[in-house]
């Protein structure tokens, strides 16, 4: 276990490393800065930092395909997530990967890892976020073709989830910090916006789903179970959902323009939502497990589970 | 003295050997019995919680000096829990100590010393005198008066929304002492026995059916000059450590009955493949309370969370009961509206009751304005 010193100081080493404009160079960065000796000594703790930072800085450099590979005991390998029908995406931060980890579905049946034949030959998708550089793909690339055993998928799974969730949350919180800061600032009617009760109160139902969400996925990294870490990604979810309608409304006309950063982090996050399961289908299926009796007896956390270190999310606006 | 269940572990070595109790005592503990009213439920949930007290399950967390055994106040939330999942209680009754003792032993230790270890026994139930008339969300408005007689105080007025008035043996009243400007100085909190000549109790009939809250009148009723708790002129202080009690404490209680009642639903309510959405977010509401008590309890422990954070329990919980039981109430088919078994009953009754969840200690309305004014900073933006 890391003690909180190291973990400072390893925050601030990852921080810099993700701080590059090209996916590909943070990758290299990151790995540089130590993040797969982290992952392997504390995940709990190094994902909660990395994916934290990558939400924070809206970057991302793979690292999700790392929590990935190594709860399912592979080397370093490109994951291809299923997104829609026909459609895998691989992120772009892997774009000159070699190796390929084919994830037809999220049941976990027949995965693959394929040592490609050639370069990853994909182009980027353009979607919601043309800017966040996913790549496409059909179909399985050529190459060859090795069975990996599914039996430790639903543990990946739930270790990704719980990454994607401290990244959206993160998010979310960026976005928070953002429309607080500009409704102390814009006046109408002679006044910041910030004293007018119904957009404080946007404000704050938007803290009180990302709370929800950032403790729901400390919850889930400290006590690894599956179910706590499909409720984390959807509220998660929810919470990105929550800060991109009530924060747009703060930042009005000009966060509806190009020119303002609201819309390249709610482009990331509806990608974020869509990987390993989007908010809505994990609820349904979180539901089905209630209904047919497979979560009799979950109580989701227990008082004895010490929350893993981390730091208390901080809610007021820098400079403010 | 040693505490036990000390440690990094303690609370999980706890939690076994209460459970190993309560395995063996199981039989012999009461339960809710059909068409149980208030009354017979308030008799139930003390006579456990003095059969727990007695067997010393209740006394780890509070101090020695009010007959506690010391330790973790995590190791009252983990009673509670285990209390709470075995039905052995009246939740919102048995809440009351967590939400007036740990104020109260702090700011007053020689009155708790006192006067407080029948409370926590079992033995008596106590009150919460705040809310007023004309002071609801705005609780600085409160008038009701206590006027200094040399010895002892004279009190004045009104208060309501009282839970548990009637059963009640002393009541933490928060009254006002000075006309000063500010009115959030000159409130005071003094500790008041129900049985004092000129206090009356008026229970109101809510809608959930059930007496819960009353109205008190205070006809000139004498207090003594030592039940004053904290300073005089200090209440509001009181006031909010009690309020950061109630939503740190109790919610953690509260989180384990929705997750029951949603597990009881998904069994019994013959729900289909349609209904898995509507079941899952309502999980995903519970679960995000849940959390966040979690998070918020060892905080609290720590002694790292400030009052006005703990607002967003608040919200989470009314959000969380509200959706329950409006689940509940469209899935069941008429029951809820038509039926008139035990069953039905009791389902109406926490149904119409999880209506005032974003309504009382502190509305769903005030619960923003404190997030937005005082965790993100905007009051006088």
């Amino acid at each position: 276990m890391f003690d909180t010193d190291l973990a400072g100081d390893l925050r601030r080493s990852f921080a810099a490393a993700l701080d590059h404009e090209d996916p590909v160079q943070a990758r290299s960065a990151l790995v540089d800065a130590g993040w797969l000796d982290a992952l392997a000594v504390d995940d709990a703790m190094a994902v909660a930092l990395v994916f934290r930072e990558q939400g924070r800085l809206g970057c991302d450099a793979a690292a999700l395909d790392d929590v990935l590979a190594a709860r399912l005991g592979i080397d370093e390998v490109a994951v291809a997530y299923p997104v829609m029908p026909g459609v895998h995406v691989v992120l772009p931060a892997h774009r000159h990967a070699t190796r390929l980890l084919w994830v037809p579905d999220l049941s976990g049946d027949t995965l693959t890892v394929v040592d490609l034949d050639g370069d990853l030959d994909a182009q980027p998708v353009g979607g919601i976020d043309p800017a966040g550089g996913v790549l496409g793909f059909a179909a399985r690339p050529a190459g060859t073709v090795t069975v990996v055993d599914g039996a430790f998928w639903s543990a990946a799974l739930a270790a990704g989830r719980v990454a994607l969730a401290h990244q959206i949350v993160a998010g979310a919180h960026v976005l928070l910090m953002l429309a607080t800061a500009y409704a102390q600032d814009r006046r109408q009617f002679g006044t910041p916006i910030a004293s007018f009760q119904a957009v404080k109160h946007r404000l704050a139902e938007t803290v009180v789903a990302i709370a929800a969400a950032d403790a729901s996925t400390l919850a889930a990294a400290t006590t690894r179970s599956v179910t706590a870490a499909s409720l984390a990604k959807t509220l998660a979810g929810r919470a990105a959902e929550v800060a991109g309608r009530n924060c747009l409304q703060v930042f009005g006309g000009i966060g509806f323009t190009s020119e303002h950063d609201f819309h390249r982090n709610f482009r990331r996050s509806l990608v974020l939502d869509r990987l390993l399961g989007d908010r809505r289908t994990l609820e349904r299926e979180l539901g089905a497990a209630l209904r047919t009796g497979a979560l009799v007896g979950e109580h989701i956390v227990d008082l004895a589970d010490i929350p893993i270190h981390h730091d208390p999310l901080r809610w007021r606006p820098p400079g403010k | 003295m040693a505490d036990p269940y000390e440690g990094a572990d303690g609370l999980r070595r706890f939690g076994q050997d209460l459970e190993s109790w309560l395995d063996e005592h199981d039989a012999s503990l009461a339960r809710r019995g059909p068409g149980a009213s208030l009354h017979d439920e308030v008799e139930r949930t003390r006579a456990n919680q003095q059969r727990l007290w007695d067997a010393d399950w209740l006394r780890y967390g509070w101090p020695e000096s009010v007959g506690g055994l010391g330790g973790s106040p995590l190791l009252r939330a983990a009673a509670a829990e285990a209390g709470a999942r075995r039905g052995l209680f009246y939740d919102t009754v048995f809440a009351v100590t967590e939400v007036l003792a740990p104020t109260v032993i702090a700011a007053a230790p020689g009155l708790a010393a006192a006067h407080i270890t029948p409370f926590l026994s079992g033995g008596e139930g106590w009150c919460q005198g705040f809310s007023e008339p004309d002071a609801g969300s705005d609780m600085a408005a409160l008038r009701c008066r206590a006027v200094d007689e040399g010895d002892h105080w004279v009190v004045t007025g009104q208060k309501i929304w009282t839970s548990y008035a009637q059963f009640a043996s002393k009541m933490v009243l928060l009254v006002r002492t000075d006309t000063t400007e500010s009115r959030h100085r000159g409130i005071t909190a003094l500790l008041v026995d129900m049985d004092s000549p000129g206090f009356t109790v008026r229970p109101l009939h809510a809608i959930n059916d059930v007496a819960e809250f009353s109205e008190t009148f205070f006809d000139g009723v004498k207090v003594a000059k030592d039940r004053v708790i904290g300073e005089v002129n200090g209440g509001w202080a009181i006031a909010m450590d009690i309020l950061r009690s109630e939503r740190g404490g109790i919610f953690w209680m509260l989180s384990i009955w929705l997750l029951d009642e949603l597990h009881r639903l998904a069994s019994e309510a013959d729900l289909e493949p349609v209904d898995d959405e509507a079941l899952g977010r309502t999980f995903a509401s519970i679960a995000a309370l849940r959390a966040r008590t979690w998070t918020t309890q060892h905080r609290l422990a720590a002694g790292g969370m400030e009052t006005p954070e703990t607002s967003i329990d608040k919200i989470l919980m009314a959000t969380a009961e509200q959706d329950l039981f409006d689940l509940c109430r469209t899935s069941l088919g008429g029951v809820l509206e038509f039926a008139d078994g035990d069953a039905a009953t009791s389902m109406r009754s926490q149904f119409m009751y999880s209506r005032a969840a974003s309504i009382y200690g502190g509305s769903a309305e005030i619960q923003r304005n404190i997030v937005a004014d005082q965790v993100l900073g905007l009051r006088g933006a």
